[in-house]
Formats: structure tokens, sequence, C-alpha cells
């Protein structure tokens, strides 16, 4: 079990990392810190630093960051019928809730909350480390194409760690290629649309 | 509004859209089931596509080659090895990516102490590891000039 969650802790510390090094000029040390540490969540924390580095408001902030949660409740939901917690101890679960751990979990359908457990506490202390570090002063040069990279990376990974039959391998090659045909035609559809056009292949493939 | 508040307004929206998904969905039944069943690698390879070209830059060379070497191993399942293919894809890219800007050359060896370094000079002209001795290593420049100084004046002077 634990080897699985090794090379998504890696991942995500070195993603930590730079989120501390891009976020230092920003936010100070102090908040950039306090940031991994409340709100654990790299591509919320990525874009609030994004557009607040361009001048961007608040208003703006909260318009990309909210889509991002959003994506919470397709995680939530594809976790939900391997968890057998009651809400009080779903709820302290929920903390943990990432694309990562989730993904992992799936993967290990008897010990589901385990695994988000164990996961994601080593993610959350990889998050929290790397912010420190890079926060202390990483040059950022050289591994700025590794953290563009890792997100792009790690959800493949998941892809196919999720696939459990071909079908799914051909539902997400179906759903790839309709997202990326979104996004080039309509790039302002971000998240969201990628999302919607995720929930639609899952609900139309099951037809015969 | 501070960015402590929003970085407190985001924290809540994160952490809150968390608990509130994972406390309130009930487990999905009849067809809903079927949907939620099918819906995880559809998912995280839609999120693929748009962490690759949702950003406002073009992806660069070094994170094409990442994903395709992360594309190559996922008929194995193994989320370490295509992790560990794609990070490898990505540090292969980034070597590719300094060769073709040029950046490649300022990694320099010196002639005298071979010690390497990086030329952070601005147009690129860095010989020496250094020029004076101190904590960072020796003089190499200095002593080198000093050496042709030396050879030059013997040579006229005779």
């Amino acid at each position: 079990m634990l080897a699985a969650a090794i090379p998504v802790a890696a991942a995500i510390g070195v993603l930590g990392v730079v989120y501390g090094a891009v976020a230092e000029p920003v936010l100070g040390p102090g908040l950039t810190i306090a940031s991994s540490v409340a709100a654990f969540s790299g591509a919320a924390q990525f874009a609030m630093v994004g557009l607040l580095a361009s001048g961007g408001s608040a208003g703006a902030v909260l318009a990309s960051v909210v889509p991002l949660a959003l994506r919470h409740v397709p995680l939530a939901a594809i976790l939900r019928p391997h968890l057998r917690w009651g809400r009080g101890r779903r709820v302290l679960l929920s903390l943990f809730l990432t694309d990562e751990t989730v993904g992992l979990a799936l993967t290990r359908g008897a010990q589901a909350e385990r695994t988000v457990v164990l996961s994601g506490a080593a993610a959350y202390s990889a998050w929290v480390a790397g912010t420190v570090a890079g926060v202390a002063g990483a040059s950022l040069g050289a591994i700025a194409t590794l953290a563009e990279s890792v997100f792009p990376v790690l959800f493949i990974g998941l892809a196919a760690v999720t696939a459990r039959r071909p079908r799914d391998a051909v539902l997400a090659g179906v759903a790839a290629s309709a997202a990326a045909l979104l996004l080039t035609v309509a790039p302002g559809a971000g998240v969201l649309g990628g999302l919607a056009v995720a929930i639609g292949v899952a609900a139309v493939g099951g037809r015969r | 509004m501070s960015a402590a508040a929003l970085v407190a307004l985001v924290a809540v929206i994160t952490v809150g859209s968390r608990a509130v998904s994972v406390a309130l969905l009930p487990a999905p039944r009849g067809a809903l089931a079927g949907v939620v069943d099918r819906l995880p690698a559809p998912l995280f390879a839609v999120l693929a596509i748009a962490t690759l070209l949702g950003s406002d830059a073009a992806p660069g060379a070094g994170v094409w080659l990442a994903a395709g070497a992360a594309l190559a191993t996922v008929r194995r399942r193994s989320l370490l090895l295509t992790v560990a293919a794609g990070l490898a894809g990505a540090v292969v890219g980034a070597v590719v990516e300094a060769v073709a800007s040029g950046a490649w050359s300022r990694l320099r060896r010196c002639p005298d102490c071979r010690l390497v370094f990086w030329d952070r000079t601005r147009n690129a002209s860095k010989i020496w590891c250094g020029m004076y001795a101190g904590a960072d290593g020796r003089a190499c420049g200095s002593i080198a000039k000093v050496r042709r100084y030396r050879a030059r004046r013997a040579r006229t002077t005779l």
C-alpha cells in the first residue's frame, strides 16, 4: 500500500518546492506556508498565486478557485461507493480528498478509507515540507519543466490505474480526445468544461 | 481584500467543498451507480488534458516529452512506473530545452583547476572558475593572466 503512495508524495513534494519558490515573492514566507498548511490544494494555490502575481483581483482569484473546488463533487462521488464510514468520520477523511488519494483508493476498493488516510498524510507532509523548502530558497529555472510536467503525468497515471476494464480505457481515450478538442476550440472552457465532458462520456458510455 | 483574507477564503472554499461533498453525497443507486462506476478513468484523463492545455502558455517540448513517456507506460497500469517514466521524460526534456536555447554552453569547466561551474555572466564569456582566491575556490583567472604576462615580458625584455 505505502509503495503506491511514495511516487505520489514525491511528485507532490517537487510541486511543493516550486509552489514555495513561486509564492514567496507574492505572499511572503509566512502566508505562503500557511496557505499550504490550510488549503492543501496545488491547483487552487497555483491559480491564486499566478493571478495575484499578474495583478488579478480577488474576484478573478475566486472565479478560478471555485471551479477547481467543484471538482471535489465528482471526486467525492467516485469515492463514495467505496466508503463505509459514517458521516462524522467521512468529514475528517475529506481533509485528504485530492485527485491523487482518490485515484489510489479506487485501486484498493476494500481499504479505501485506509488508503486515503495513509496516502493523504504522506502527500500532505510532502506538500508542506516542499513548500517550506521552496520558501527557504530553491533555484527555479531547472525545475520549472519538472513542475509543469507533474500534474499531466500524475493524471495520466491515475487514469491508467483506474481503468479496470478495457471499456474504461476506451472511455478515457474518448473523453481525453473530446476534452482536447474542446480546450483547443474554446480555451475558456477550462476545468469545468473538462468535468462536463468526463461526466457526459461516463453517462453515455454505458449505453449499448 | 488583503492577501491573508484571500488565502483564508481560498482555504475555506477548498476544505469546505471537500467536506460538504464527502459528507452529503449519498451512495449512488440505479443508473447513477453505473455512471459513477465508469467515471474515474475518463475524469482523470480529462484532468490530464486540462492541465496540459488549460494554461495560457503552450507547454514546452519538455512537458510533451514527459506526457509522451508517461503515456507509453499506461498499459502496465502502474502509477510508480508512469510517474517515474514521466519525470525521466521531463528531465530529458529540460536538457533538450537547455541545449536548444543555448543555455547548455553556459555549463563550463575551468581550464586550470577543472572545476565545473555555471557561467552567469551576461554575455556568456566566463573562462575560469574565479578571478580571486577565497572561500569559493582559487584565483585561476588571475594566476593564468599573471603567468601569461610574465611569459610575454620574458620574451620582449630579453
